[in-house]
């Protein structure tokens, strides 16, 4: 997903800037909401989720990644779209 | 600590646990065991690290089974120490380091579980038919633990001559979703 908006982007075929923008912040919150509530939701510390379910916090911080990637370049393509608009009327 | 019991393979700090032969278990990668680098948590003993044989673990059950006199605590406080303290749930309580369910009833039932990072183990002893046992294990997961539990339901369905448990097998759900959702955000 992360390379298809990438080359979109280097295109130049995004349309509704503003709702990448609330994608992209979305995705932001998630990927820093993601390893607090899994903490919450089984009642246990983050250490003890990387020693007793090894996988579990692997596949957690490659979901973060994920997350915080394709949210910080959707904020990022927001702002750079509504930078290259050319406006109307003008020669 | 463990000398009065005779129990001469258990360990409870790093040092005596490697010199009396601790190996290492294993961690379960989607239900794949791979060595533990994990190593011996010299102040764990409260939670989980005290390391022992399986006949160290029977001279336990033979002690607290009661089934010969011992000169390490009154027949006054081992009734204490088999007794229940706090309920915890509807047939379970805790005792005095002890897991007691059923305690007014023929199925009354002494035990407790552990756990570290790469080993599991079940220990427990049924008053009323004298069976006990114990059941150590060198592989874990947190989301693996409940299969332990249903190996000793079914040796304890066993001993009373009943039908063992019906075992589901294990699918690592929890894991193959998340990989799932990964393979997705990369795919799309």
């Amino acid at each position: 997903m992360f390379i298809y908006f990438l080359i979109k982007f280097r295109i130049g075929k995004v349309r509704n800037v503003m709702g990448l923008r609330v994608t992209g912040i979305i995705l932001l919150l998630l990927s820093i909401a993601i390893i607090p509530l899994l903490i919450y939701g089984v009642g246990v510390p983050w250490h003890a989720i990387k020693v007793f379910a090894a996988d579990v916090a692997l596949l957690t911080i490659l979901l973060v990644i994920l997350l915080a990637m394709n949210g910080l370049l959707f904020v990022f393509m927001s702002f750079r779209q509504n930078n290259m608009k050319i406006p109307i009327g003008k020669p | 600590m463990f000398a009065p019991l005779d129990m001469q393979n258990s360990a409870a700090d790093s040092e005596s646990a490697y010199r009396k032969g601790y190996l290492t278990g294993y961690q379960s990668w989607i239900g794949f065991p791979r060595k533990s680098s994990i190593t011996y948590d010299d102040s764990g003993a409260p939670y989980g690290y005290i390391s022992a044989s399986a006949e160290d673990m029977i001279k336990y059950i033979k002690f607290i089974s009661q089934q010969s006199s011992n000169n390490l605590i009154s027949d006054q406080n081992m009734k204490l120490y088999l007794s229940p303290l706090i309920q915890t749930s509807e047939n379970r309580y805790y005792g005095f380091g002890l897991r007691i369910t059923n305690p007014d009833s023929i199925n009354k039932m002494i035990w407790h579980s552990g756990s570290t990072p790469d080993s599991r183990s079940e220990m427990f002893f049924m008053p009323d038919t004298g069976w006990g046992g114990v059941i150590l294990t060198n592989k874990n997961h947190f989301l693996e633990e409940v299969a332990l539990a249903t190996l000793k339901e079914s040796i304890m369905n066993i001993l009373n001559g009943e039908e063992p448990v019906a075992v589901t097998p294990l699918t690592s759900m929890i894991q193959l979703v998340s990989i799932i959702i990964l393979c997705i955000f990369n795919s799309l």
